[in-house]
């Protein structure tokens, strides 16, 4: 049989793992308010937030964050493992669990980022810019009648778009699948005995 | 296989379920500090609020933020301004910087708008410490024509800010409340200095000249510079430029004594020679004495005549 490596699939367990450990260094999305008064750096490996010089994790964040290492991880390389053997009977299920993960963290970030910005939009009408700057006044509820305006920053960083790109290499992984098993199917039928005979070694993958 | 696809599915859950169990059974004794941790409480108490315990919470009325204090207030007559000097304690543990202030100053007792006030610079609070900020307080000619019609011979006002506008670390912070400033000085007292008695040093080519200044406000003042020309009376010539002789603390609403000294130039040594040949005095004119303290700037309206200043032994 012909040796065949999923080249995408190759490429996207490299850049998830490596995408794993560049973000715990360096954030997915950054939101500041005024002139670093506020800080939070937000991937989903690693959250944290600054507020007026007190840094501090949230325990249900932490352990949301080592899931998502976990799950990333284990996506990676299941995706690797299976780029360098896809023929062997096992990949499909390998493949299947590997590469819907980078794209499953994304999406599931991209969501939350967003309902996060709707539930502070509507709850105390507060607009969070998901990149670029916005003002917006601080409910006065909580503020004793003052009338706080907040500048805030967003910004998507680059290990963000290492995501997209990670999670589209894995999800051409699946496709290119197709095509690299078709011509080992074609040649395993072809060996195969006519009739009679059993094909259970020869099963789609 | 089928072991194999339950491996990775049990794999699935496990990894996303067994941190947050973790996480549950560690904190199992109040679920609540999952989300907010005793170091959220804190920063909440500190600011005041009590929102965890089902209360509305309030940034600013914590007893860890409390609004500015006034220190002392200093005026400059020539630029219709009063310098306010304010201290802010920064209660946390982050530098804040102050962009800007601004607001309009109020008279207390008749609600009068005497001007606006402004902060002369961009001002660091260190983290936790205590820092004096610059107010610059403009007032406006209707404020003077209050200060001579509702306030006649008073030497200050009762002032309150309102509207404040302030700028710290980029967020905007607006009130509608007024804060009392204090009794603000007010130029309708400052006297110029007067004239006591001028020395002669005949070795040192110089003239030490005496004055009197009263210091019309509640604070002390530094008499940190004084300036001014020494003319030759009868011929209008400048003979040289005085300076203080030494710096001046003039306590509140008194009166204190300060010197200035006048090299005579070389300019001034040939006019001795060409006009005054033979003279064993002359007669100068102190002009535009020009007093510096704490800010203030008091320029002096007419000049003193100083007669008799020796000019050989």
């Amino acid at each position: 049989m012909q040796s065949k490596i999923n080249y995408f699939g190759l490429a996207g367990g490299i850049a998830t793992i490596v995408l794993v450990d560049v973000s715990v260094f360096v954030p997915w999305w950054v939101l500041s308010v005024g002139q670093g008064l506020v800080k939070a750096n937000v991937t989903p490996v690693y959250t944290d937030f600054n507020i007026v010089g007190n840094a501090f994790t949230v325990p249900l964040l932490l352990a949301m964050n080592v899931a998502s290492v976990l799950f990333m991880t284990a996506g990676g390389v299941a995706i690797l493992a299976y780029s360098v053997l896809p023929s062997k009977s096992y990949a499909k299920r390998l493949l299947g669990f590997g590469y819907s993960k980078p794209l499953f963290s994304l999406i599931v970030f991209v969501v939350l980022l967003v309902a996060l910005q709707q539930i502070l939009r509507m709850t105390v009408n507060l607009n969070v810019p998901l990149f670029g700057s916005a003002t917006s006044v601080l409910p006065q509820s909580i503020t004793s009648g003052t009338t706080v305006t907040l500048l805030m920053q967003a910004e998507f960083q680059w290990p963000f778009y290492l995501a997209i790109a990670s999670a589209g290499l894995c999800l051409a992984a699946r496709f290119y699948h197709k095509k690299i098993v078709s011509p080992v199917l074609t040649t395993a039928v072809s060996t195969l005995p006519t009739a009679g005979t059993s094909n259970a070694e020869s099963k789609p993958i | 296989m089928n072991v194999f696809g339950a491996i990775l599915a049990i794999l699935n859950v496990v990894m996303i379920l067994g941190p947050v169990a973790g996480v549950a059974v560690i904190y199992r004794d109040n679920l609540q500090q999952t989300v907010i941790t005793p170091q959220i409480q804190d920063l909440i108490t500190a600011s005041g609020g009590n929102a965890v315990n089902g209360g509305s919470m309030d940034l600013f009325s914590g007893q860890g933020f409390a609004l500015p204090q006034f220190v002392s207030a200093t005026a400059d007559v020539a630029a219709r301004s009063v310098t306010l000097v304010v201290n802010f304690t920064n209660p946390f543990n982050y530098d804040l910087i102050v962009n800007s202030i601004s607001a309009d100053v109020v008279c207390v007792e008749h609600n009068f708008n005497l001007g606006y006030a402004v902060l002369v610079e961009p001002t660091n609070l260190p983290a936790n410490q205590t820092a004096d900020f610059n107010i610059a307080c403009t007032w406006t000619q209707a404020a003077e024509d209050h200060f001579l019609t509702e306030h006649t011979g008073a030497s200050s006002v009762a002032a309150e800010i309102v509207g404040l506008t302030a700028n710290v670390n980029g967020i905007t912070i607006q009130s509608d409340q007024a804060y009392p400033i204090g009794d603000l000085p007010i130029s309708a007292n400052i006297a110029p200095p007067t004239f006591v008695s001028a020395t002669p040093d005949l070795a040192g080519r110089s003239v030490s000249i005496v004055f009197d200044f009263t210091n019309p406000f509640n604070t002390t003042l530094n008499l940190d510079s004084v300036s001014a020309d020494i003319v030759c009376s009868q011929h209008g010539f400048t003979l040289g430029h005085a300076s203080l002789a030494n710096p001046v603390v003039i306590p509140p609403d008194a009166t204190s004594r300060f010197t200035i000294i006048c090299h005579w130039t070389a300019d001034a040594e040939i006019h001795f020679a060409a006009q005054h040949a033979g003279a064993t005095s002359i007669d100068v004119d102190v002009t535009g004495l020009t007093v510096s303290e704490n800010g203030v700037t008091v320029v002096a309206p007419s000049s003193y005549h100083v007669p008799g200043v020796p000019l050989t032994g």
